[in-house]
């Protein structure tokens, strides 16, 4: 009877029991979709569907958004550019996970890999050098892969002096270099310049003149660099541990270095290529999992800093 | 009938249980009492000391502070953490429980949702009381940068006439104040010198914005005040249009239109001068901002543009 009700209140009541199904065999409705998601075929740039052209999609996301755009100022309402823009943003959602039968993990792989396209900025882990754009010409003949092979050096606790020394300039190259490339950074709205160099960043990127400038690290330090790099609960762990040193007052890359041995240009570059990792393979479930264990861990460290503190300050009240 | 009238009884008293209820809301008031005391404990400590720290710290990126600045904070967020935890662990705890037992229809369920209303209350009261303090101690960051900006004027003017080529030995006038290393060609034998300006003078382009934004600061709350009209000004509407649901006087109902259409008429302005403010603010801040560092304006004036579109 309410179901009657409710159809006729909507107009469609096919749509009803249809989500009725859905809700009472939960698990019927992830088997169908698991198998629905694999039969799927994705071209491994664009993360398009093969079973349809990329300029069908655009025609029908622009469409449908057209039509809504002329809805909406029909009924008198003040379209603005970012309304616009946010309509867009949406029936691309719905249209690439309609035509793809997809989940939302992979929308956002997909928003991910043609985020340049459709809103004119980087993602991390989805950047290519391109030769003819201006923000990425050399400067003083130091391109930014250059650029940040020497920034890795000099974070890594090695003497810019030394730096130079190597490359075989003055000091006040570097100063330039070190000028013009965060300039463009900041003026480049399409985020390239910056999203690459994390990625350079990530890749720990060296050039044949700086590879026997080495950072001194430990045996141990090596070890646990090592293990950063692959095992990211460990990660997590030094992540949640520096945050927590932060908040009890200690600097937490040197807390990081002194007791593991890992300098600040290591970890923050292990930082970045599990960022990238992480953008590349977009599983809303690991990465739960992963930030629920690094504030597991930094509460865990939160208590051994407050012990050594003598406590918090307020320790002492009780419900 | 015997049955009702028990029942009514029943109803009219309070229950047993509502003793359990009581004794947690008012060991949840005390609690947080406390934790009121120790974030006032927490920044009257803090405030002084922070001031102290900055003042003494001879670092250009105020690392000493910085460090010291964010242990107060931990503690700080250490306690509203705390709150919380009690909050859910505690009080949500004991509510769900008793919503569970008493039914909806009871009339006493109401006592179990003033409960949690009076407890959630309390607890935006003592988020209130962190959120105050925890402004007062972002305040300690401020510092006067004219007074920075006049030291380095003043170390400026010392220097600019005590540089001598290194070849020759001539006199080398240092025109303006460098940011970065430079080569500098000496007048008389053009041998090309290189010029490192001093720690001191390096922290202009560090403090060249912030100082143009304390310059500017009165024109930023300008555009703040217009730009936040808007929502007050759509709420006074919305207010007087729910005034007219049960009116049914033609007189009033004529009168509270025209306030109405008055009140958007002068939202739609504000919606129309807030972007024209926020423009006025902006170029007046880059344009103290390129006073301060012409070397940075062609970048800076890139920036600029860029930011346009966005407002």
């Amino acid at each position: 009877m309410f179901k009657k009700l409710f159809g006729a209140l909507t107009g469609d009541s096919r749509q009803e029991n249809h989500n009725y199904e859905a809700q009472t065999s939960n698990n019927n409705y992830e088997n169908e979709y698991e198998e629905a998601y694999t039969e799927v075929e994705y071209d491994p740039e664009t993360l398009h569907g093969t079973h349809y052209t990329v300029e069908d999609f655009d025609a029908e996301v622009a469409e449908r958004a057209e039509n809504w755009i002329a809805d909406e100022r029909a009924s008198g309402e003040n379209v603005h550019e970012k309304d616009i823009q946010n309509i867009y943003f949406n029936y691309r959602r719905a249209v690439y996970t309609e035509w793809n039968n997809c989940d939302s993990d992979q929308m956002i792989r997909f928003e991910h890999a043609n985020s340049l396209k459709y809103t004119g900025v980087q993602t991390s882990g989805f950047v290519k050098a391109d030769a003819n754009n201006p923000f990425l010409e050399p400067v003083h003949g130091v391109d930014l892969r250059t650029y940040t092979a020497m920034c890795l050096k000099i974070s890594a606790g090695i003497d810019y002096l030394e730096v130079c020394k190597a490359m075989g300039f003055e000091p006040i190259v570097w100063e330039e270099l070190n000028t013009i490339w965060p300039q463009r950074m900041a003026e480049d709205t399409s985020f390239t310049v910056t999203t690459l160099f994390g990625q350079y960043y990530a890749e720990n990127v060296t050039v044949p003149q700086l590879e026997n400038l080495k950072a001194s690290i430990s045996e141990e330090g090596q070890a646990n660099l090592d293990r950063i790099k692959t095992d990211r609960y460990f990660y997590e762990e030094l992540a949640g541990a520096r945050q927590a040193a932060y908040e009890y007052g200690i600097d937490g890359a040197q807390w990081i270095l002194d007791n593991f041995g890992i300098n600040l240009a290591d970890f923050q570059s292990v930082a970045m290529q599990w960022m990238t990792e992480q953008n590349q393979n977009w599983n809303s479930q690991d990465i739960m999992e992963f930030s629920n264990y690094q504030q597991e861990k930094q509460k865990e460290y939160a208590a051994r800093f407050a012990a050594e503190q003598g406590g918090n300050i307020a320790d002492d009240v009780n419900f | 009938m015997f049955g009702l009238f028990k029942k009514q009884k029943e109803e009219e008293t309070v229950p047993e249980w509502y003793a359990e209820l009581q004794e947690s809301e008012q060991r949840w008031f005390v609690f947080l009492e406390k934790l009121e005391s120790k974030v006032e404990e927490l920044a009257a400590a803090a405030i002084p000391e922070l001031k102290q720290v900055l003042q003494e710290d001879e670092d250009l990126y105020k690392r000493t502070f910085q460090r010291v600045y964010a242990g107060v904070n931990g503690q700080l967020k250490n306690i509203r953490e705390k709150a919380r935890d009690v909050y859910e662990e505690k009080i949500l705890d004991t509510y769900y429980n008793f919503n569970a037992q008493v039914s909806v229809l009871s009339k006493h369920h109401g006592l179990v949702s003033n409960f949690r209303n009076t407890c959630s209350d309390r607890h935006n009261k003592f988020e209130e009381h962190c959120e105050y303090w925890s402004t007062e101690i972002e305040k300690t960051q401020e510092r006067d940068l004219e007074i920075e900006y006049q030291k380095i004027l003043n170390e400026f003017e010392t220097i600019k006439d005590k540089f001598n080529c290194t070849q020759c030995g001539g006199g080398i006038t240092i025109e303006k104040i460098f940011l970065i290393e430079t080569y500098i060609s000496c007048p008389y034998c053009k041998t090309q010198n290189t010029f490192a300006p001093s720690t001191q003078g390096r922290n202009l382009q560090n403090i060249a914005r912030g100082l143009a934004e304390q310059r500017t600061a009165h024109l930023l709350e300008e555009f703040e005040t217009e730009n936040n009209k808007e929502r007050e000004l759509y709420h006074q509407r919305h207010e007087l249009s729910l005034s007219l649901i049960h009116e049914s006087d033609p007189k009033i109902r004529n009168e509270v239109e025209t306030k109405m259409k008055e009140l958007e008429e002068q939202r739609q302005f504000v919606i129309q001068n807030a972007p024209k403010l926020h423009r006025v603010y902006l170029r007046a801040m880059y344009d103290e901002w390129n006073k301060i560092t012409p070397d940075l304006k062609e970048h800076n004036e890139k920036m600029y543009q860029n930011q346009l579109p966005n407002l």
